[in-house]
C-alpha cells in the first residue's frame, strides 16, 4: 500500500476513534478493502469497484431523496 | 533447413517477447487498483456522511450539498471503472482516455472540497469527513502519476 494512502486511511481511523460509534467500523472497512487489493486479480478489482459503485449510487440517491 | 527453422523460431520468440514488453499490463492494473481504491473512499465518505447526518452533526442542507458532490464523484468514477475494465493494452490512447477520466474524478473531488466541511458542527466530524476526502484525493493523484 502506498504510504500516502496509508496515512490518509490512518487519519480517517484516528478521526473515527475520536468520534466513536459507527464511524470506526466504516474506517476499518475501508482500510481492510484497500489492504486486500494486492490479493485480488484485475477482474476481481474491477468487479468489486463496479459492485461498490452501484451500491453507492443507490445509497446516495436514497439519502438525497430522504432530504427532499 | 534445420538452422533456418531454429533461427525462425528464435526470431518469433524474440518478437513475441518484445511485443509483450511493449504492452505493460502493470499500468492498466494500477488504473484498476486506483479505480477500486477511489470507490472504497467514496463508499467510506458516503457512510461517514450518513452517520454524521444521523447524529445531527451535519444539517440537512449541508448533507444534501455533500451528497450531491459525492454523487458527482461516484458518477465520474463509474466512467473510469468502465474504461479501466475495457483497457487491454497500455497504449497512448488508452492512457489518455484514463487520464481524462481521472481528471473527471479530480474535478468532482475538488468541488466537494470547495463545498467545504463548514457546517459540520463537530471538530471530529470534520476530521473524519476531511480525512475521507483526502484519501480520495490521494488515490486520484496516484493514478494520475502512474498514467503520465
Amino acid at each position: 500500500m502506498n504510504p500516502q494512502t496509508i496515512s490518509s486511511v490512518l487519519a480517517l481511523i484516528n478521526a473515527a476513534f475520536a468520534l466513536g460509534g459507527e464511524i470506526v467500523p466504516i474506517a476499518l472497512k475501508a482500510y481492510n478493502a484497500i489492504k486486500g487489493e494486492s490479493g485480488m486479480t484485475d477482474d476481481q478489482l474491477i468487479a468489486a469497484a463496479e459492485t461498490l459503485n452501484d451500491a453507492d449510487k443507490q445509497k446516495l440517491a436514497d439519502l438525497i431523496a430522504s432530504l427532499s | 533447413m534445420k538452422h533456418l527453422t531454429k533461427r525462425s523460431a528464435i526470431a518469433v520468440v524474440i518478437s513475441l517477447s518484445l511485443f509483450a514488453a511493449s504492452c505493460s499490463p502493470s499500468k492498466i492494473r494500477e488504473a484498476r487498483k486506483a479505480a477500486h481504491r477511489i470507490q472504497v473512499t467514496i463508499d467510506a465518505s458516503t457512510d461517514s456522511l450518513i452517520s454524521l447526518h444521523n447524529k445531527h452533526i451535519v444539517s440537512d442542507a449541508k448533507t444534501r450539498q455533500l451528497a450531491l458532490g459525492l454523487q458527482k464523484a461516484n458518477n465520474a468514477n463509474s466512467v473510469l471503472i468502465a474504461h479501466a475494465k475495457e483497457a487491454t493494452a497500455d497504449t497512448p490512447a488508452t492512457r489518455q482516455q484514463l487520464l481524462t477520466d481521472v481528471q473527471g474524478v479530480i474535478d468532482a473531488v475538488r468541488e466537494l472540497k470547495d463545498a467545504g466541511i463548514l457546517g459540520i458542527k463537530s471538530e471530529n466530524g470534520t476530521l473524519a469527513f476531511d480525512a475521507a476526502i483526502n484519501a480520495m484525493e490521494t488515490s486520484v493523484q496516484i493514478i494520475k502519476g502512474a498514467l503520465q
